[in-house]
């Protein structure tokens, strides 16, 4: 039995038991994560470490109820996602608190790009670059279709846009990433 | 072999699937200590629950105090003849008898026991003092020995008691001499008359003394910057003197809120520089943003009394918020062409029009929702008008104004009103 198959199982012993010292474990294993998660959405690391600490705020409420069939992989991955999504919910309201709503878009030209291939090994702490310069409403639909995998009517739901809305921001997206990443690659 | 090259969306995707930050270490030190911070002594429902159960208990002792002085007032003349027992537990036999058979022994066993407690309520200078005590003793001599015509069985208790009498004398402290000669030629039943007298307003005092705690009902409509609003809720007073009581009480209010945002567009797409993509091209303008809050309120304040039937009280909010339900409106403009006939040529055209309307979104967030405050700071003055004996109506114009956490919130939820109670 591998490191993190004792950890999952000590994880399900203590949300079975209402064991509070799990809290800790818990935290230290996934703040990493969801420090991933909540930058992609915020620029500011000390709100993303606010965000992440909220989340597991939320979380460590909730999870005692946390359902589950006692399969370490099954639980894996559903506990995983499961912090992921409180913490973007936890990032959508964050950006909403700090802007009334959801709906600044700064303006740009459509640039022709269509299809960029990659060049070298990509860095997230680059990728994270291009990302914080696209607005926040593209940002965040790009995020939520292309790397959380919602559904444009999941999407609009979310955050309040029409669904059309959400299309027309994903595709300026990422013909804006696709731009600032040829940029930046010409430039080194 | 080169890997194959992926396309970039592709490829970030994959990058961010199980992107993970290094953890920082002292990062679990700093969240518990938020979290201990943050974590309240309470829950929510146990605070309500105690107020309930407080406001619960008190009400039987209340009821039960008010329900006894109603029957206290209704048994005074029972009372009345009782109040001899405590002095001199002979005494109320013997007068019986002295009203209804005209025993001499009687009469005299009683006058004696009377001087003798007068001789112990009152007190006397020193000089007096010792005619008094000869006059006493005199006065008992003078008795036993009518007693002595009327019976040897008396004897003993005359000589008792006369003998009490002397020895209470002389144990009196000093008070004006010129209370006393008074109460000296006070007959027997003047003296009982005097006392069932004192009886009576010592009754009425412990009527006035024990009705210090009150309950009422209130409804208070509410005006808020943009909004009419209604709350209602039970109240209680506890007096602490004759000035000031201390007030506290539950109550549901329902506080609706709107602020209207200076224009600024929130949302503006892609500014049209070519005709074709104006036809798409919409703006979306926040113009304001309603909410809809339900809260629990109990407030705690001290109340003065100006007069009989004015008061004024200052006081807090405890203000627990149980709903908080908002809606953005938007201002959208949307710009479209359309095809029209010109009148004066005949000719089909285009034209550029604008349309603008509102929309209202309800909004996901409720940042309030579920948080306590110590919420308001309360100032009121108000109108006490009696009723029916025990009942009291009160009108309360009143001010809440927002303090603390809830001051800076982005709504302005100071609000004022006028409550109505009925108290009892």
């Amino acid at each position: 039995m591998g490191n993190k198959s004792i950890l999952f199982q000590e994880i399900i012993t203590g949300l079975d038991t209402g064991d509070e010292r799990i809290q800790e474990r818990i935290y230290v294993h996934y703040w990493g994560y969801l420090m991933g998660v909540a930058t992609r959405y915020i620029k500011d690391r000390n709100i993303s470490r606010e965000v992440v600490n909220d989340s597991f705020m939320k979380a460590f409420k909730t999870m005692y109820d946390f359902r589950h069939d006692h399969d370490l992989v099954a639980f894996e991955k559903t506990f995983k996602s499961w912090l992921a999504t409180i913490t973007v919910r936890t990032s959508l309201d964050r950006i909403r608190a700090q802007k009334s709503t959801l709906v600044l878009v700064e303006e740009y030209e459509e640039g022709p790009v269509s299809y960029v291939e990659v060049e070298d090994k990509l860095y997230a702490e680059d990728i994270m670059k291009l990302l914080h310069e696209l607005p926040d409403l593209h940002r965040t639909v790009f995020n939520l279709y292309e790397i959380e995998g919602y559904s444009h009517d999941e999407i609009a739901s979310l955050i309040n846009i029409p669904v059309s809305s959400s299309r027309t921001y994903l595709t300026r997206a990422k013909h804006k990433l696709r731009e600032l990443y040829k940029n930046s690659i010409e430039i080194n | 072999m080169e890997p194959a090259k992926k396309e970039l969306i592709k490829e970030i995707k994959d990058l961010f699937e199980d992107y993970e930050e290094a953890y920082v270490p002292g990062e679990w030190e700093a969240f518990s200590k938020t979290k201990s911070k943050k974590r309240v002594l309470f829950p929510q429902w146990l605070k309500i629950a105690a107020v309930v159960f407080m406001i619960a208990a008190a009400l039987p002792f209340a009821v039960g105090e008010f329900f006894k002085d109603k029957k206290a007032g209704e048994t005074a003349g029972v009372k009345k003849s009782t109040v001899y027992k405590a002095e001199d537990k002979t005494v109320p036999d013997s007068i019986k008898e002295s009203a209804t058979m005209g025993n001499k022994k009687s009469i005299e066993v009683a006058s004696v026991t009377s001087a003798a407690i007068i001789s112990k309520r009152t007190s006397i200078p020193e000089g007096i003092m010792q005619n008094r005590t000869e006059k006493i003793e005199q006065f008992a001599a003078d008795q036993s020995g009518i007693a002595v015509t009327s019976g040897s069985k008396a004897i003993d208790v005359i000589t008792a008691t006369s003998d009490n009498s002397t020895v209470v004398a002389t144990e009196v402290a000093t008070v004006p001499a010129n209370i006393v000669p008074a109460k000296q030629e006070q007959s027997t039943m003047d003296f009982l008359l005097a006392e069932a007298k004192s009886g009576r307003t010592a009754d009425v005092k412990k009527k006035v003394k024990t009705d210090k705690w009150n309950f009422g009902v209130e409804v208070m409509p509410t005006v808020m910057k943009s909004n009419v609003n209604v709350g209602a809720g039970i109240t209680t007073a506890y007096r602490l003197s004759e000035s000031f009581s201390i007030s506290s009480g539950i109550s549901m209010v329902k506080l609706e809120s709107g602020a209207v945002l200076p224009q600024q567009s929130l949302n503006s797409q892609a500014a049209p520089s070519n005709q074709v993509s104006f036809a798409s091209q919409t703006s979306k303008t926040l113009v304001s943003v309603d909410a809809n809050i339900s809260a629990i309120d109990i407030p705690i304040a001290i109340v003065y009394n100006v007069s009989k039937s004015f008061y004024t009280s200052i006081g807090l909010s405890y203000f627990n918020i149980l709903r908080d339900k908002r809606s953005n409106t938007y201002e959208t403009t949307s710009s479209f062409f359309r095809m029209d006939t010109d009148p004066s040529t005949g000719f089909s055209e285009t034209y550029q029009a604008v349309k603008s309307e509102a929309v209202a979104e309800p909004a996901v967030e409720a940042p309030m929702k579920g948080n306590s405050y110590l919420g308001f700071f309360n100032l009121s003055v108000g109108r006490d008008q009696r009723i029916f004996k025990h009942y009291h109506i009160m009108v309360e114009p009143f001010i809440k104004i927002p303090v603390g956490k809830l001051s800076s919130e982005d709504l302005n939820l100071m609000n004022s009103g006028v409550k109505f109670r009925v108290a009892f």
